[in-house]
């Protein structure tokens, strides 16, 4: 493998329903009309000199360099910016052209060092372009005036800005407007005096959000990675796939062999792929930069064993850690029964990876108390959408949204959890899209650089049903409803009319519930329901409530009710939180569904699996995860293997969490580090990063996407070998000869994976699911023409409020969300440069909220509902409605969740993450010191018995 | 017998289905709890629903005693 130059082809592709025919330097080429001269030369295999110009990037015609001449035109024209014509002939070498390039070359190099350190490691086109255009003397001499004693600012720990360097080509400043959408950089002064700022301070401290849009776009070595500074050139590339959110872009690992033949190669940098479905090109701060977690020092490389969670751990060969595992699980389910134990599939591990890991569980363990951590955040989304559409899945691909001209988002906040996606979305609103926020918190995408919503709903935390609701009602009574595709597509319609009909539901009767004013929510609905094409994106705001289901229900009504399914820019799209959700799901991790949705009650779909693994498959569903938590408190269920999720961090009601944890005879934990729920683990396993793995990851738009190893696993073993000899020793022999076979069984046993297999993958790049003879290169867009499930289901979607209500004692609503640079329980971001912008997890709350409390910005403050408390430090801001408060969970130090309940989704025990009652005050000594306390009981508090028996003091250990 | 926190647990999970059938008819609501339970609950939990049931009818709403007399009689 060598280092892979994707072609730049100048200007961006054009779409266009007629042809040009060109001539350029002699040779014919055709193109669609209106594309750029420079493109038509480049598809007819000619490179014409640039520098202001990229195919990533509207032309922008400074440079001059890019000159050419036209037969019967005047001048020498900038070829970036002419389109081509029918006829057009074109000349791009004449004495002319050349004469006038040498000379813009000479200018450029005459304020260029000399001994320009890109040029050197050919990371500069420069040097390259002094020879292209001859021009390897300067007759200006290099006296002038120039920019060459310029500082740098190597203030981001990411990549350095070099002015020296800098020829303000501008590339970087339109890559942060037109691709990423920041607007962070700017073109200070004119003429000579031109410099490229990041607003007038340091990169850090500027709006940069260190995409490394800039740093990709620019020609010369003024921006670059600090990493190519530190390391050199990389030798070769791996295309893969990032291993963060659930926008799976995809990368080119650019990586350099050691001279030791033995030592893993060194990953010099991550670029992202143009080619890639999912990003076209774009990354964000944690694709892009954040991936020393891989080599950390903290990295746990070896298999490690003790016999109780107070010794300390004995470092043991892979045979010994296996062996004790499996002679535990073995021990248990003899004496407990064969439903004692289970296992959690990791939605961070590829769809092999876990395949292998719920077929231990039902094939080794035999029950079906598998589960996965999708169980926390889109199990309703698997409920809703399956019960409504007849599959769990998003409807659409990420480029439909250029087709939508209004987006309805709900309980997600794209630019810092699904960054890639909300670039798209911003680029689609600046071309003149209109957006609606549902969201309790005022995120970025309500007002922004060129972004202002039409509406931003700001429901009460608890309340989307209602919220849903009203927007239906509206759209029915309103008669904004499209009743042709309602009566051709879907059934149970007018059950649902008369229903969402009813008065309750006018946004009049439930503006006291949700806080949303009815004129505004009438205007929403009113934009939703006109909208030639209006897409739905939601994220775990709509899922992780009581309601989370009756929520992804209520959404869906509303796509049917106004005919938004089944074409490009409409949709009910899921954004994913990790990687592999859409995959860890697919591949049959729930207790109660085989691989494909199919629900292990059905006969036809279990012989499938019996007859191919000749062990019989229990009929009757498993437990999820919180009923592990229950039933080991119960003492029935005693030993739990768990695939690189932190149990122990990010699900709720940590003190529940724990006591479940400790009253089991085994825990086996397979991870990277040494997580929190290791404290409670008697078997280690190492696991290996996504650098390490072969296999498929399954993104948000469920397009399968290959995982390439860029270095052999430096544990020993692969993941998936790992679970395969588990399950060989527990008793059931499986083994791989690698993971294309483990995806060619996946294939030959599940109906939307029937076209998929790791040659396929490679052939196409990737493919969106269903893959089969129907759709033998993927699915884009699903439900067109009818529905998975024949007709589209209305359901009647009740609001039913939380239990989870605030009172005297606890008067504030807690909900939690995510940022842009830390990434779920902070496991892989903490452990990189990505804690320069958020070191702590802070507590925002609003400036009256604060005011009656004593509390300003930067204080240490205590966080308390009826299950627990913390302290973390606040920041009082009016991004919250008053009554309303917000925090992340990235650091275990804080750990948000000791004070999130028990609470969950009605249908699938998603857990209520949005709403906890809770008071703030401004900490005294001890708790700022970070102690737990235990939270009294109120007699008083009708929602206090819920919680009885659970409060527990935070039982903290140092990190 | 089991920890208070699974009793608990299945009764409170068994309230919020309860919850979300109530608006339809009884019999309707029994079936639909009734369905939706067999469907995603392991039979441990049933079992411990069924006893919390037979311990504690006077406690329990009419729909969740008759969705669990549905497989339970």
């Amino acid at each position: 493998m060598t280092l892979i130059h994707e072609p730049d082809y100048g200007t961006p592709p054009v779409e266009s329903a007629t042809t040009a025919r060109v001539t350029i330097d002699g040779r014919e080429v055709t193109v669609p009309a209106g594309t750029s001269v420079m493109r038509a030369a480049k598809e007819a295999g000619i490179d014409i000199p640039k520098l202001c110009a990229t195919d990533s990037l509207k032309a922008f015609g400074s440079c001059r360099l890019c000159l050419v001449e036209v037969e019967g035109g005047r001048g020498t024209p900038a070829s970036c910016t002419t389109p081509c014509t029918d006829g057009m002939v074109v000349s791009t070498q004449t004495e002319q052209v050349r004469g006038l390039r040498r000379g813009i070359m000479e200018l450029y190099l005459s304020d260029h060092p000399e001994d320009c350190a890109g040029c050197e490691r050919g990371n500069c086109e420069m040097q390259e372009l002094a020879v292209t255009t001859g021009a390897a003397e300067v007759r200006y001499g290099r006296g002038g005036a120039s920019h060459l004693d310029e500082a740098p600012d190597l203030s981001n720990p990411y990549f350095a800005y070099d002015p020296k360097a800098c020829i303000a080509c501008s590339r970087c400043v339109r890559a942060c407007g037109e691709i990423q959408g920041t607007f962070a950089l700017t073109v200070e002064g004119r003429g000579f005096e031109s410099r490229i700022t990041p607003g007038g301070t340091s990169f850090l401290d500027s709006e940069c959000v260190s995409c490394g849009a800039c740093v990709q776009a620019c020609p010369t070595d003024a921006l670059t990675e600090a990493s190519i500074i530190s390391l050199g050139m990389p030798t070769r590339s791996v295309i893969t796939t990032c291993a963060y959110c659930g926008v799976g872009c995809s990368f080119k690992a650019e990586v350099k062999d050691s001279a030791d033949p033995s030592a893993p190669p060194e990953v010099v940098r991550m670029m992202p792929l143009k080619d890639g479905g999912a990003n076209e090109g774009h990354s964000c701060v944690k694709g892009r930069f954040a991936y020393g977690y891989a080599s950390h020092s903290d990295r746990q490389l070896q298999p490690m064993v003790r016999e109780s969670i107070d010794d300390e751990w004995r470092v043991v060969s892979w045979e010994e850690a296996i062996a004790t595992a499996a002679r535990g699980f073995t021990a248990i389910q003899a004496t407990y029964g064969v439903g004692a134990i289970g296992g959690i599939s990791s939605s961070r591990c590829t769809n092999e990876e876990v395949y292998v890991v719920q077929k231990m569980v039902r094939a080794a363990f035999r029950n079906n108390n598998v589960d996965t951590c999708a169980r926390v955040c889109h199990s309703p989304t698997g409920y809703g959408l399956n019960q409504t559409f007849g599959t769990s899945a998003g409807t659409q691909d990420f480029a439909s949204v250029e087709e939508a001209d209004v987006m309805l988002l709900i309980g997600a906040n794209p630019t810092d959890a699904h960054p890639v996606f909300a670039s798209r979305m911003k680029k689609r609103l600046r071309e003149g899209a209109q957006i609606i926020v549902a969201d309790p918190r005022r995120i970025d995408l309500v007002r922004s650089p060129h972004v202002e919503a039409a509406h931003h709903l700001q429901v009460r935390p608890g309340t989307n049903v209602a919220f849903v609701n009203a927007m239906a009602h509206v759209i029915v009574t309103e008669g904004l409803l499209d009743k042709e595709f309602l009566y051709d597509r879907c059934e149970d319609v007018d059950p649902y009319l008369s229903f969402i009909s009813l008065p309750e539901h006018a946004p009049e009767a439930t503006e006291d519930i949700t806080g949303i004013p009815a004129e505004e929510l009438r205007s929403a609905a009113r934009l939703y329901a006109m909208a030639p094409n209006a897409a739905i994106y939601y994220g775990l705001g709509v899922t992780e409530h009581s309601q989370g289901s009756t929520m992804v229900m209520g959404m869906a009504n509303l796509a049917m009710i106004t005919g938004n399914i089944g074409r490009e820019g409409v949709g009910v799209n899921p954004l994913r939180g990790q990687n592999n959700v859409q995959g860890s799901c697919d591949m049959g991790s729930f207790p109660h569904e085989l691989p494909g949705y199919r629900h292990v009650g059905i006969p036809e779909v279990r012989s499938i699996y019996e007859d191919l693994w000749g062990v019989p498959i229990q009929p009757e569903p498993g437990l999820r995860i919180p009923n592990m938590f229950d039933s080991a408190i119960g003492g029935s269920f005693r030993g739990l293997y768990v695939q690189g999720e932190d149990i122990a961090q990010s699900d709720p009601n940590t003190q529940h969490v724990e006591k479940a944890l400790r009253s089991m005879d085994l825990v086996v934990v397979q991870d990277l580090f040494l997580n929190e729920t290791s404290r409670f683990a008697h078997v280690f396993l190492p696991g290996t990063s996504f650098l390490e793995k072969d296999g498929t990851f399954t993104n948000a738009e469920r397009r399968i996407n290959r995982v390439r190893p860029v270095m052999p696993s430096r544990v020993g073993k692969d993941e998936w070998q790992i679970t395969c000899e588990l399950a060989t020793a527990v008793g059931y022999p499986m083994s791989y000869a690698s993971p294309a076979e483990i995806m060619d069984e996946i294939a030959a046993t599940t109906p939307t994976f029937a076209g998929v297999s790791f040659a396929r993958l490679d052939a196409e790049g990737s493919m969106q699911w269903p893959v089969n003879a129907a759709a033998p290169h993927g699915t884009p867009t699903m439900h067109v023409g009818s529905f998975v499930r024949g007709l589209g289901r209305l359901i009647e979607t009740v609001y039913v409020p939380t239990t989870e209500t605030t009172n005297r004692r606890f008067p504030l609503v807690l909900t939690t969300g995510r940022i842009l640079s830390q990434y779920n329980v902070g496991a892989q971001t903490r452990r990189t440069d990505n804690s320069t912008w958020h070191p702590e997890d802070i507590l925002e709350i609003h400036p009256s909220d604060a005011l009656m409390r004593g509390i300003s910005t930067g204080d240490i403050v205590s966080l308390a509902s009826r299950v627990g408390s913390t302290t973390l430090r606040a920041l009082v801001s009016e991004r919250m409605p008053a009554g309303v408060v917000y925090t992340t969970f990235h650091h275990p130090i804080t750990g948000a969740n000791v004070v999130t309940t028990d609470n969950s989704d009605w249908a699938t025990n998603c857990p209520e993450y949005k709403v906890t009652a809770v008071q703030v005050a401004v900490a005294n000594a001890s708790d700022a010191a970070h102690i737990g306390e235990v939270v009294m009981a109120d007699p008083a508090d009708s929602a206090q018995s819920a919680h009885d028996g659970r409060r527990r003091r935070r039982d903290r250990v140092p990190s | 017998m089991s920890d208070r926190a699974e009793h608990d647990a299945v009764i409170r999970m068994g309230r919020d289905i309860v919850r979300h059938f109530a608006h339809r008819d009884h019999d309707e609501a029994v079936t639909e709890v009734s369905a939706h339970i067999l469907k995603f609950w392991e039979p441990r939990m049933r079992d411990e629903l069924l006893r919390c049931v037979t311990d504690h009818d006077d406690d329990v709403e009419p729909i969740l005693v008759e969705a669990v007399r549905t497989w339970a009689p």
